[in-house]
């Protein structure tokens, strides 16, 4: 194993100043054996890939035995003309900023709770927990607890309390049960972030806030806020990031499996998923390239305007 | 006699005062401010709806779809009953698919996380330690790649590897999961790479150990804590992994856990196999909760590691 | 303006048996700078927090002026306290900071302004209102510190430990601006420390605490004086008194071959037949070895203006007591006698001389309990 840099050469290897030169240089003739397999790994499987979506999101292309054709923007102006686009484009950004805010909110208001509650710890634990489970399990559960009958544990529950039982799955209130869904399954995570950094704010400002009589709001926003501004931000960042690819979730949540949930409940996801290999009609590789590109066009510009929004000195403690 | 001694003989003679079970906490924090009240109905309810779902889960895997439906709270009766309490799983397992499922689940999970250590740590090593220039800007474009929603790439990568039959085919899978667990698992180890000292790198080079042999035998275990976390956060991604799987696994053969689920979930909705369907749900989820249940600190603080840096 | 006073105030822990306060009583008069000292652990911390309200009391109460405060909110007090971390919020700006309490409790902000703008030229700080605290010293912080506590005009000042964070020059320099500034304003002051230098210069009174139990409150010439038991004659003064155990005879105790008469009270207070005789290092005075106590020089200390001999006892039987504040392998070492002589005296390692106490220097303590004899 040791013979990348053999003793023979050494006496030839032009040297470095400084003692260690020789060791550097011969350190420094790892890095391509070692960066290669990964960075090809990662050109061919996800940089190419991407590049070539690039590119056939302007050509027309059904992906059923004929080949692409240069078309320009027509995908995305038929796109954009579509009614199915339209919705999933609506729903993803609902999901993304009402369900961001939403999300962001709940985990503000558990940090004020939760950073001096007795048995903090096994409650963050139990918060967590939902981002273990697959998210097509999540999914399902709430598409049968949901269920428009009152098979469904909500509407269960509802006819207890002798009310009537609500289509919870149909156009209109399918994606506030989607929101829920999501926002329940990754408020663990956020909270998590938030209370990691939380921990790391010194005690004694929150007790020189006690000395000052400072309420549980003006804690917040005076410390807990300011303290973790960095951390919001990359918070920020992830959501964006994980909010646009949601897909399986929903999928299961509004269709029930094998079949494409109806087309009001759609993200962006379903709509690329459904134009490549869905079951529903027959497949649309142009057109689910250019929904592709709308995604990542989408990710780029939130994340840097959400950069460029959070940006301010660093502070130190 | 030492005064040591003075003291703690005047002690043993004081009797020893028995301290409140409950110290008093401090004046005034206890009070319930309306925002502080809200915050802890939340949390409460929050919590209380964690644990009723993992109770209706594994309570619902032992039910018929009657008591599913009508008594979703009540614990299961009429399986126990009958004497087959593991009707369900039996069902999952041997009708639906989810035992094959699961040995290709687990293969297929070891292997892919295992391989996407084995590369991701030389190259964080490499981009981390190693002080080539240009490194933190390769380092930033691998990175960028967590920001690329697996839906742009599925198209060209299915195309091009149906070409080569490697579509319907797990180790065509197995290939892609690794090549795009890679941008977050190179991540997060430069950062645990780069918070290593520098001390025992240059011992270990001063002793005349190869760069290579350093990295094996110094860099390698100090980082041990780090690689085992990219595995397990791995591990939990891939296990459970729906989209890519859904693209590129048509055979029933080849099916893993979560893409076994997606297609019983129809077939079980429509032959009201509810107790299966739960059953199956319960198989991909319990692993991971065991997991969880040994490994929590680990796991969460690994997730949100990458938050952190 | 207030006076603060502690009743039987005790304190427990959760899972510790032993309280960290015990019952302590302590009366702080108006105006007055009281410092509490004592090692680590012993509770100095938590009776100041008590008295801030960031910590409950299990018994007792405490009082500030003729309010029962124990179970008061820390607004509520009318103290500030300055932290040993200075508490300063980062993402604020030096004004900011000090006016941090006054905005929470909605001091209109015109007057707010003001009050900030004394406090900054009282503590030299003018220049710096619009820096971040990241861009300060350790002194311009602490002074911060000291202005955010100052610009409440409360009652009491608490102060926990507020130079440790320095310099060994600058806490010098700055514990003699606090003491003096505390004067000027004349609030009353609780300041805890577990240097007992510090402790000894700025206190109008010493409070010295040990396990959670108050040991001796007075001036600071009284605690040097008359240190009410062991524990405080080998906590106050630097270096520390010499203590030498001696058993009781007919005559009195003997030092040395030379016997120290017993008076009739002393006796009466005796619970055991051993003393303790306690001796500062400046209690000495140094003669020939067949006159005094035989010792032999192991390390000389010059400091200019004193010298410090620490000796060896030739004698067995004036071996030194160990140290209550000693770690274990300090009481593995012998232990010596310290002896201050004037600056630049001409004293060498290995010469041997004898040791006489001066008339009026010597302590005398019960070995058995530990307290001071009566004089």
């Amino acid at each position: 194993m040791a013979t990348l840099a053999p003793p023979v050469t050494r006496g030839t290897t032009p040297r470095v100043t400084g003692a260690s030169g020789g060791h550097l240089m011969r350190k420094k003739r790892l890095f391509w054996p070692f960066v290669l397999p990964a960075l090809a790994l990662y050109v061919i499987f996800l940089v190419l890939p991407t590049v070539a979506t690039v590119v056939l999101s302007f050509t027309k292309w059904a992906g059923a035995g004929d080949t692409p054709a240069f078309n320009g923007f027509t995908q995305y102006s038929q796109m954009w003309a579509s009614d199915n686009f339209q919705s999933a484009f609506q729903n993803t950004l609902l999901l993304l900023f009402v369900g961001g805010i939403g999300t962001f909110l709940l985990a503000f208001l558990f940090t004020m709770v939760l950073r001096d509650m007795r048995g903090g710890r096994l409650v963050r634990a139990i918060l967590f927990f939902p981002n273990i489970v697959a998210p097509v399990a999540i999914g399902m559960f709430f598409g049968l607890m949901f269920m428009p009958d009152k098979r469904g544990l909500a509407n269960f529950v509802l006819d207890k309390f002798g009310v009537e039982a609500v289509p919870f799955l149909a156009q209109g209130s399918i994606v506030w049960v989607v929101m829920g869904a999501i926002m329940w399954a990754s408020a663990g995570f956020y909270i998590t972030i938030l209370m990691a950094a939380v921990d790391r704010i010194p005690p004694y400002l929150y007790e020189d806030s006690d000395m000052a009589g400072a309420s549980p709001w003006q804690k917040f926003w005076n410390v807990t806020l300011p303290m973790t501004w960095d951390v919001v931000g990359i918070a920020g960042v992830l959501w964006t990031i994980n909010a646009i690819k949601i897909f399986e979730l929903v999928f299961v949540l509004a269709g029930s499996g094998g079949y494409a949930p109806p087309p009001f409940s759609w993200t962006l996801g379903i709509y690329v998923f459904d134009r490549s290999v869905g079951a529903n009609g027959t497949p649309n590789f142009g057109a689910a390239c250019a929904c592709a590109v709308m995604m990542i066009l989408l990710v780029s510009v939130l994340v840097v305007l959400l950069r460029r929004l959070m940006r301010r000195d660093a502070i130190q403690f | 006699m030492t005064v040591v001694e003075t003291q703690a003989t005047a002690a043993a003679a004081v009797p020893v005062r028995k301290a409140p079970r409950k110290p008093k906490a401090a004046p005034g924090s206890r009070k319930l401010s309306p925002l502080r009240l809200l915050g802890l109905i939340v949390v409460w309810l929050f919590t209380a709806f964690n644990i009723l779902l993992l109770y209706w889960l594994i309570a619902g895997s032992f039910k018929v779809p009657a008591e599913i439906f009508r008594e979703p709270f009540q614990l299961p009766v009429i399986l126990f009953q009958r004497g087959t309490p593991f009707a369900n799983y039996i069902y999952a397992w041997n009708n639906a698919g989810f035992g094959d499922a699961f040995l290709v689940t687990v293969l297929l999970v070891a292997a892919a996380t295992v391989t996407i250590v084995a590369v991701s740590a030389p190259a964080a090593y490499a981009l981390s330690r190693l002080g080539v220039r240009g490194s933190g800007a390769m380092t930033n474009f691998v990175a960028i790649g967590m920001g690329v929603p697996f839906q742009t790439v599925i198209i060209p990568l299915f195309v091009s590897m149906a070409k080569i039959h490697l579509t319907d085919n797990l180790f065509g899978l197995y290939l892609v999961y690794v090549a795009l667990s890679l941008p977050f698992t190179v991540f997060l180890l430069t950062g645990f790479f780069r918070s290593l000292p520098d001390e025992l790198e240059e011992a270990a080079a001063i002793d005349g150990a190869s760069p290579v042999r350093t990295f094996r035998s110094v860099m390698l275990p100090l980082a041990r804590g780090g690689l085992i976390t990219a595995m397990i956060i791995n591990a939990i991604g891939l296990w459970n992994e729906t989209l890519l799987a859904l693209v590129f696994l048509q055979t029933n053969a080849h099916f893993t856990l979560a893409r076994a689920l997606f297609s019983f979930y129809n077939a079980a909705v429509y032959q009201s196999q509810y107790g299966g369907l739960i059953a199956g749900v319960a198989i991909i989820v319990l692993p991971m909760l065991v997991l969880y249940l040994v490994l929590a600190r680990r796991i969460i603080t690994g997730l949100t590691l990458g938050a952190g840096k | 303006m207030a006076s603060v006073s502690f009743k039987g105030t005790t304190r427990f822990y959760a899972g510790v048996d032993r309280p960290a306060v015990d019952g302590l009583d302590l009366e702080v008069e108006d105006g007055e700078f009281l410092v509490l000292v004592g090692p680590s652990g012993c509770g100095k911390s938590t009776t100041l927090r008590m008295l801030a309200g960031l910590e409950g009391v299990d018994e007792g109460a405490v009082w500030i002026g003729d309010r029962d405060v124990t179970n008061l909110p820390p607004k509520n007090r009318d103290i500030a306290m300055v932290f040993q971390n200075y508490a300063l919020y980062p993402h604020m700006t030096v004004a900011d900071n000090i006016g941090f309490h006054l905005k929470i409790s909605k001091v209109p902000k015109a007057e707010r302004a003001k009050r900030i703008q004394e406090a900054a030229e009282l503590l030299d700080l003018t220049e710096y209102l619009d820096r971040k605290p990241a861009k300060l010293s350790g002194g311009q912080r602490q002074r911060v510190a000291m202005g955010r506590a100052i610009v409440r005009q409360p009652q009491v000042f608490l102060m926990d430990e507020p130079l440790s964070n320095l310099d060994a020059k600058l806490r010098v320099q700055t514990r003699t601006q606090i003491a003096s500034l505390q004067r000027r304003l004349g609030i009353t002051t609780i300041y805890v420390t577990h240097d007992q230098t510090e402790a000894m210069t700025m206190g109008d009174r010493v409070a010295v605490l040990k396990d959670g139990i108050l040991q001796q409150c007075d001036t600071p010439v009284g605690l040097f004086g008359k240190p009410a038991n062991l524990f405080v004659a080998g906590f106050i003064g630097s270096p520390a008194m010499n203590l030498i155990p001696s058993a009781v005879t007919a005559e009195g105790v003997s030092l040395g071959g030379r016997t120290i008469g017993l008076t009739p009270a002393q006796r009466e207070a005796l619970t055991g037949s051993d003393v303790v005789i306690g001796v500062r290092p400046e209690g000495w005075e140094t003669t020939s070895p067949e006159n005094g106590i035989p010792v032999m020089v192991e390390v000389v200390e010059e400091l200019g203006s004193d010298q410090y001999l620490y000796c060896t006892a030739q004698d067995e039987s004036v071996e030194q007591v160990a140290h209550v504040e000693e770690s274990a392998e300090e009481r593995e070492a012998p232990h010596t006698i310290t002896v201050r002589t004037p600056g630049m005296a001409p004293w060498q390692r290995g010469e041997k001389l004898g040791l006489i106490p001066k008339p009026g220097s010597v302590h005398l303590f019960d070995a058995a309990s530990g307290e001071r004899l009566p004089d």
